[in-house]
């Protein structure tokens, strides 16, 4: 049964740092056109150090893409310089959906290890209820 | 009776062989996308009846003990002071997949542990479905009905 719980609480980990992935992701695509954006990156990291939930997940720290920021040509712009460039964000629209893709997919994944767990558990239950 | 219920030892082995696997399996899902993180699992059920993990051996003994005995959740606690009772983590194996090996060494393959998690609640119903008509045999022996 503890191993039950412990499953339970496993799954649930999960699907919390990938709901925070996936928060993450779309903020990056919201701000896709926004002047000066860095996109954020969300790093895992297995909570080893907490017995109780013994190898559960959790979203680590969210950093800031390093790369440099696109050069956007576009003169008329409030922030452009004297060559007529301003900064844009360094967003890759491709990126950000196979991300969010993943996301999705380890959220489902998470989700029916949840189910089938919780199943287990009231079918046990059910054998004390006899 | 004069049995001493070895089916009723050898099914609850296996409810908590299948519930130690879960368990073990819905950590390997939450952490797939987790760098350097390899999955584990148990050692079948098959290999480990009657093997070292149970007393004296044979298919007479009993099958909870040091493979999958209940640990302590404090030192202090009685009754859960058995000799040479571990975690199940010591007895669960790295899944070694090289088709499933991503560059941060993650080797987690969430089809593989979805069959696994399938095989694990398969046997779990197993067991569950021998004890409880087991327990209706029992039931009936002793004029209770069902």
């Amino acid at each position: 049964m503890s191993d039950l719980l412990q499953g339970l609480s496993a799954a649930s980990s999960g699907m919390n740092a990938q709901s925070t992935r996936l928060r993450i992701v779309s903020e990056n695509i919201a701000n896709a056109d926004t002047p000066g954006f860095r996109r954020k990156l969300v790093s895992f990291e297995a909570m080893v150090d907490r017995p109780e939930d013994a190898r559960a997940v959790a979203a680590n720290r969210v950093s800031l893409d390093q790369r440099p920021l696109e050069r956007v040509y576009d003169p008329a712009h409030p922030l452009a310089d004297d060559e007529g460039y301003h900064d844009g964000s360094n967003v890759e629209m491709m990126i950000e959906i196979a991300d969010a893709r993943e996301a999705q997919r380890s959220y489902e994944a998470n989700l029916r290890m949840f189910d089938q767990t919780r199943r287990m558990m009231s079918s046990l239950l059910d054998l004390l209820n006899r | 009776m004069a049995a001493d219920l070895t089916i009723l030892n050898m099914a609850k082995g296996l409810a908590a062989h299948a519930s130690s696997r879960q368990g073990l399996i819905a950590e390997n899902v939450a952490n797939a996308d987790t760098r350097s993180f390899r999955a584990r699992d148990l050692k079948p059920f098959a290999e480990v009846y009657g093997g070292p993990g149970a007393v004296r051996g044979g298919p007479g003994a009993p099958v909870v003990s040091a493979s999958f005995a209940p640990s302590a959740a404090r030192p202090g606690h009685a009754g859960f002071e058995t000799p040479g009772a571990t975690r199940i983590a010591a007895t669960a194996y790295e899944i070694t997949r090289i088709d499933a090996a991503s560059p941060n060494g993650n080797n987690v393959s969430l089809e593989d542990q979805m069959v696994r998690g399938g095989r694990a609640m398969a046997d779990h119903q197993l067991a569950l479905g021998v004890l409880r008509k087991s327990m209706d045999l029992i039931r009936m022996a002793i004029g209770r009905g069902r």
